[in-house]
């Protein structure tokens, strides 16, 4: 079947216990001195989503959600894997990219710009944008004297009007009040039919259940289940709710166990080192010769 | 090398953003302001008084003039260019750091981010460079053709901009001690560089710093080419080669600096 979104066995991975300057060096020396310590923040996940899919990120905190919507978002690369997007994809980061001195109209047209539409498309967006922050005449005021239920009002409005293939909102309802959260709810459904692709990151199985028809669990940067969302919601529901029944302490054992297994899990796995090649060094060595001429000519013409 | 033009065309594609950006930013410097663009002139206009009165009256005395030229336009035409450089540098070099929040949250190729400090200095530096070339006209210091050459300073420059630029603003990100290290350079190289003194005058320590000083080379251009007498371009042969060996060299480490770190700026903060 045709899809939309194609995240193939992708893993992203985190060094840990590595000191900067140890980073540092390894990036110097393109990866031929580097010790790993890899931390797998997600490990082999794997998915396919049609057009009109809308998708359900669900998980405990420290899960990889937000690792995997920054991955979506094309934010940051995976470190194996690939994912394979059609069409443009948009996460949802409400303040950036927002300039403080500037007024909400000066920023609206930046952000615009910045999202890659032409001076057409945004004359045309401007008021719609406008009409939905609900802003008014405020729109005239530098940003920093919005209070931040209308800064996050007009971040909201602006990345809903740029018009992408596949959105990606990650917690963004959890700001500004019902009525605003409600009438994001309504364009999000608008964006269903449209059959756009839009995955949602939150711990709130109620409102998965409401928006998604297809849902992704994600235990500990894996994948634990992918399907339907109606019976991963209501299994995840249940491990919450057993989760809930441990005392606190338990809790925390139970935490501790899953990340010492994830760590674990990291320590056995042999990631592909991230090396380049030294042939790539070539054409810098050449310019370094020109270089050093450049130099001993004007040595000699002392 | 397939990295450089990647570079380019990934400038070439984005040009509108670029130029919309730096609008937008210059917008932001100034909003809250009185005098607004004003102070683009104001700001090297203070400067060159100070500097006269300490280099030219204070060190100076009486010596007066620098070969034909009044030694306040000798100033004026090495402290332009300098102020043009040297905030150049120090702008480029932050043009990430400064807009990290932007970089790690919304895909947006981050070297244009570099252009439009580019972008912005270049504004700068048109404005300042248009009150020499008054001055220069008025006073027939130079010959109207060689203020073509000018072009050549403005594509020099903006490759030794770039190329240092690339390489900083990644660095900066990676080690924050290179910005107080930075900063402490360029205020060195303004005392090597003949913007207050003049080469013609000078020891010939001066000559041999001022031989390998690709800032002294782009300043040596500028002033050649609004108010000297002399040919379209400062220098010989060997300084030319000097100049493009050194900055071509530094652009391809700095465009493949900024390419290995780019996708991975989040594991480095």
């Amino acid at each position: 079947m045709d899809y939309k979104v194609k995240v193939n066995s992708v893993s992203k991975i985190y060094d840990l216990n590595r000191s900067k300057l140890s980073k540092i060096i390894s990036l110097f020396t393109l990866g031929h001195f580097n010790k790993e310590k890899a931390f797998y923040a997600l490990r082999d996940i794997d998915f396919e989503v049609q057009a009109g899919d809308s998708v359900g990120i669900i998980g405990l905190n420290g899960s990889g959600k937000s690792t995997l919507s920054d991955l979506l978002g094309e934010v940051t690369v995976p470190s194996e894997g690939s994912i394979d997007i059609r069409g443009k994809s948009s996460l949802i980061a409400i303040s950036a990219g927002l300039n403080q001195d500037l007024t909400g109209e000066e920023n609206i047209r930046m952000k615009c710009l910045m999202h890659g539409m032409t001076n057409a498309e945004i004359k045309a967006k401007y008021n719609d944008i406008v009409d939905f922050s609900e802003l008014g005449e405020y729109i005239y005021q530098p940003i920093k004297s919005y209070s931040s239920g209308m800064r996050s009002r007009l971040g909201f409005a602006i990345a809903i009007h740029t018009n992408p293939d596949v959105l990606i909102v990650d917690e963004a309802l959890s700001v500004g009040d019902q009525t605003f959260a409600d009438k994001c709810l309504d364009r999000m459904k608008e964006f269903q039919q449209q059959g756009k692709t839009i995955f949602f990151v939150s711990h709130s199985a109620g409102q998965i259940e409401k928006m998604c028809n297809k849902a992704v669990w994600i235990q500990y940067g894996e994948m634990k289940e992918f399907g339907d969302a109606l019976p991963i919601v209501e299994r995840y529901n249940e491990f919450i709710n057993q989760y809930k029944l441990l005392t606190k302490e338990e809790q925390l054992q139970y935490k501790e166990k899953m990340m010492e297994k994830q760590k674990e899990k990291s320590r056995r796995a042999k990631p592909k080192k991230d090396k380049a090649p030294l042939s790539s060094l070539i054409p810098a060595f050449i310019l370094f010769l020109f270089a050093l001429f450049g130099i001993f000519l004007q040595i000699i013409n002392l | 090398m397939n990295n450089i033009f990647k570079i380019l065309k990934e400038q070439w594609l984005h040009r509108r953003l670029i130029i919309g950006l730096s609008v937008y930013s210059l917008k932001s410097q100034y909003a809250n302001h009185y005098l607004g663009l004003f102070w683009n002139i104001l700001q090297p206009a203070m400067q060159v008084f100070l500097y006269y009165v300490v280099f030219g009256l204070g060190l100076r005395g009486d010596r007066g003039d620098v070969g034909d030229l009044p030694f306040i336009v000798h100033l004026i035409s090495g402290l332009f260019p300098w102020l043009y450089i040297s905030a150049g540098i120090n702008a480029a070099s932050g043009a990430i750091q400064s807009q990290i929040g932007l970089v790690t949250k919304m895909k947006f190729p981050s070297s244009t981010l570099i252009s439009v400090s580019i972008v912005n200095s270049l504004i700068n530096l048109f404005i300042t460079t248009s009150i020499l070339l008054v001055i220069s006209i008025i006073y027939g210091f130079s010959s109207p053709i060689h203020y073509l050459s000018f072009l050549y300073f403005v594509v020099a420059s903006v490759a030794l901009i770039s190329s240092v630029g690339l390489i900083m603003s990644t660095l900066v990100i990676l080690i924050r001690d290179m910005k107080n290290v930075l900063q402490n350079v360029i205020r060195m190289f303004f005392f090597l560089t003949p913007i207050f003194w003049s080469l013609s005058e000078a020891n010939a320590l001066m000559h041999t710093i001022s031989s390998f000083n690709p800032v002294a080379y782009l300043v040596m251009n500028y002033r050649t080419a609004l108010v000297l007498q002399e040919a379209p371009l400062y220098g010989g042969m060997s300084d030319h080669i000097y100049f493009w060996s050194i900055t071509l060299f530094l652009f391809y480490v700095g465009v493949n600096v900024h390419y290995r770190f780019r996708d991975r700026l989040v594991d480095y903060l």
